[in-house]
């Protein structure tokens, strides 16, 4: 029998939206307890959602995440279309998807430079690297201003848009505003991506070599690296409907964690830019392929530290994506038909909305009646999801340290950073809002 | 040529009081205002604030801010006493705080003249809507970013 104990204790772990606490105990080698516990208030915003009518939903979803509330008014617009059978024209389908770009642009950008990459440097905050890497701090809050911008520009706020509805939009942008966009990705976002890669590629050898495969879930169409529609694919199962998404989840509790967690064809299931990567990596654009290889992440990879890889291999790959999808509007000419106000209820209905936000694939299912209004909702977000895999990956990386006689201080720090690499964001996985910053 | 001023309204309306920089921004959309002054509503996410920030000559934000005084109590401040307040009463939703965010721009070289109004809430609790103390102190808000766009 090993005579290791540990004893670790991170209580409320920084540079994570929200409150989490990381728990670990060792003794003489057995591993009693090894816990990620989320200690946030539930939020009942699917209660909240009960008896409102279908122009009100996505603003009410909206306020789940101030990150991703575009992607939170995407799947909630998806779930009242599906439920109502509205139907969107393909110039709308290519603007929610460019919408939705904007959003994982800003939110992975924010993650790899400011949340991540000091842990690479050893740092506690972007702060102590203004003075060595000033143009790397700009550059960032480049990357992620004109990613805000782009989001202002097509959905009329950077967060909780407002143009976004069912059905369509309330405002549609204009032939200037797309160009502006165009020349912004191409002036900006270009460049600053490949700096990107470089200062990645100095970056990456500092992500530890961890590695343990698990099941990983995301949503897959036969025509694109898929973000805003698809089946939802499993890399042990297949692919499956939307509207099997429960089986997908199989929502359960656990007592020390105010948050419910996911399981589907195993003990755990990871969503997210990796998941995304392993499902589509064949259909990524040229220079993300290019930039993936360079920075050595291959499908499948099984290293969740790489999901920040993939985070930027993302970032790039989105860029290509909504050049092509600008390009294309601008050649088609965009059709200003705001969403219709009144439609036909048809008796009402039940609807999945299944889309692909930074963090992961995210579930809205709403129940309307006659009347349009909602009898029924549920909401299943990535970080859910994620939980019981990050717990799977504690412990499996706890033992693998241990056995390498690893000291306690590393370990614990080496366990923050598996936690931050997978960008949880707890508020919404509890569905909160007051955080104390502990540093 | 005019300086580019923006008013940045930060705070969340769904958390009672810490709406106060949105409903005063709202107020200030029905009100005439020079063509150089730029309304912005950050929401709950300051790094956003930062991005206008970055650009502007002025900046005037207007926050819910923790000082241990009566509700409705109003401040100007400056940067160097944001940092001071922050660390008191944290009350920011995401990991990058106004504090942290205004040094970050300050530290990678903007200077842009910032003043933030701060407003003591009552409640940051769940619900919609001001108390009564902190909706008084609109006008008097008003009456300040005024001063800062003229002066």
């Amino acid at each position: 029998m090993s005579d290791v104990n540990l004893k670790i204790d991170v209580h409320h772990v920084t540079r994570v939206e929200g409150h989490g606490n990381i728990v670990v105990n060792m003794k003489n080698g057995v591993l009693e307890k090894c816990n990620l516990e989320i200690v946030e208030p539930p939020r009942y915003f699917e209660a909240m959602l009960r008896g409102r009518n279908w122009r009100e939903a996505h603003i009410i979803t909206s306020r789940i995440c101030g990150i991703c509330s575009i992607g939170h008014v995407t799947a909630s617009v998806s779930a009242t279309e599906a439920a109502l059978n509205l139907k969107l024209s393909e110039q709308d389908t290519m603007l929610r998807r460019l919408i939705l770009h904007g959003e994982t642009l800003q939110s992975h950008v924010l993650h790899v430079y400011f949340l991540v990459a000091p842990d690479l440097l050893k740092v506690p905050s972007v702060f102590p690297l203004i003075p060595t890497h000033k143009d790397v701090v700009l550059r960032a809050l480049r990357m992620k201003n004109n990613a805000n911008l782009m989001c202002d520009l097509l959905a009329g706020r950077t967060i909780h848009p407002i143009a976004v509805v069912p059905g369509g939009y309330t405002l549609l942008p204009t032939r200037e505003k797309l160009l502006k966009i165009k020349q912004m990705l191409t002036d900006i976002m270009v460049p600053d991506a490949l700096a990107t890669l470089e200062t990645l590629k100095a970056l990456a050898p500092a992500l530890p070599n961890f590695s343990r495969e698990t099941e990983y879930i995301g949503l897959q169409n036969d025509d694109e690296y898929a973000f805003y529609a698809g089946d939802i694919a499993s890399t042990d199962t297949g692919r499956t409907s939307p509207a099997n998404y429960r089986k997908m989840t199989n929502e359960y509790l656990v007592e020390y964690s105010t948050s419910k967690r996911c399981k589907a064809n195993r003990g755990s299931l990871m969503v997210g830019a990796l998941a995304r990567f392993n499902i589509n990596s064949k259909k990524l654009h040229p220079l993300a392929t290019k930039v993936a290889g360079e920075l050595g992440l291959k499908a499948p990879c099984y290293n969740p530290f790489m999901n920040n890889v993939a985070q930027f291999v993302e970032c790039v790959h989105t860029v290509e994506d909504s050049l092509m999808i600008i390009d294309k509007l601008l050649e088609m000419g965009i059709e200003q038909k705001p969403a219709p106000i009144e439609i036909d209820f048809n008796g009402g209905g039940t609807g999945v909305g299944a889309v692909e936000v930074p963090r992961g694939i995210l579930y809205h299912e709403y129940t309307y009646n006659n009347k349009g209004q909602i009898t029924d909702a549920n909401c299943i977000i990535p970080t859910g999801q994620n939980l019981a895999n990050i717990e799977d990956d504690m412990k499996a990386l706890v033992m693998e340290m241990v056995g390498a006689g690893k000291p306690e201080a590393e370990i614990s720090f080496t366990l923050e950073m598996l936690l931050r690499a997978y960008d949880p964001c707890i508020s919404c996985s509890v569905h909160m809002l007051d955080v104390e910053f502990v540093k | 040529m005019a300086r580019n001023i923006k008013i940045i309204a930060v705070g969340n309306p769904l958390r009672g009081d810490d709406g106060v920089g949105p409903a005063v921004l709202e107020m200030l959309r029905g009100m005439e205002l020079p063509d150089n002054v730029g309304l912005v509503n950050a929401g709950c996410d300051p790094l956003d604030a930062i991005g206008h920030i970055m650009d502007a000559d002025k900046a005037v934000i207007i926050d819910a801010a923790g000082m241990n005084r009566a509700p409705g109590f109003i401040a100007l401040l400056r940067p160097e006493n944001l940092r001071a307040v922050s660390n008191s009463t944290p009350c920011s939703t995401h990991i990058y705080g106004l504090a942290e965010g205004i040094e970050l721009a300050l530290a990678v070289g903007f200077k842009p003249e910032i003043r933030i109004i701060g407003i003591q809430p009552e409640n940051t609790g769940a619900a919609e809507g001001l108390s009564a103390a902190v909706a008084s102190s609109i006008p008097d808000v008003i009456k300040l970013v005024m001063e800062e766009v003229a002066s």
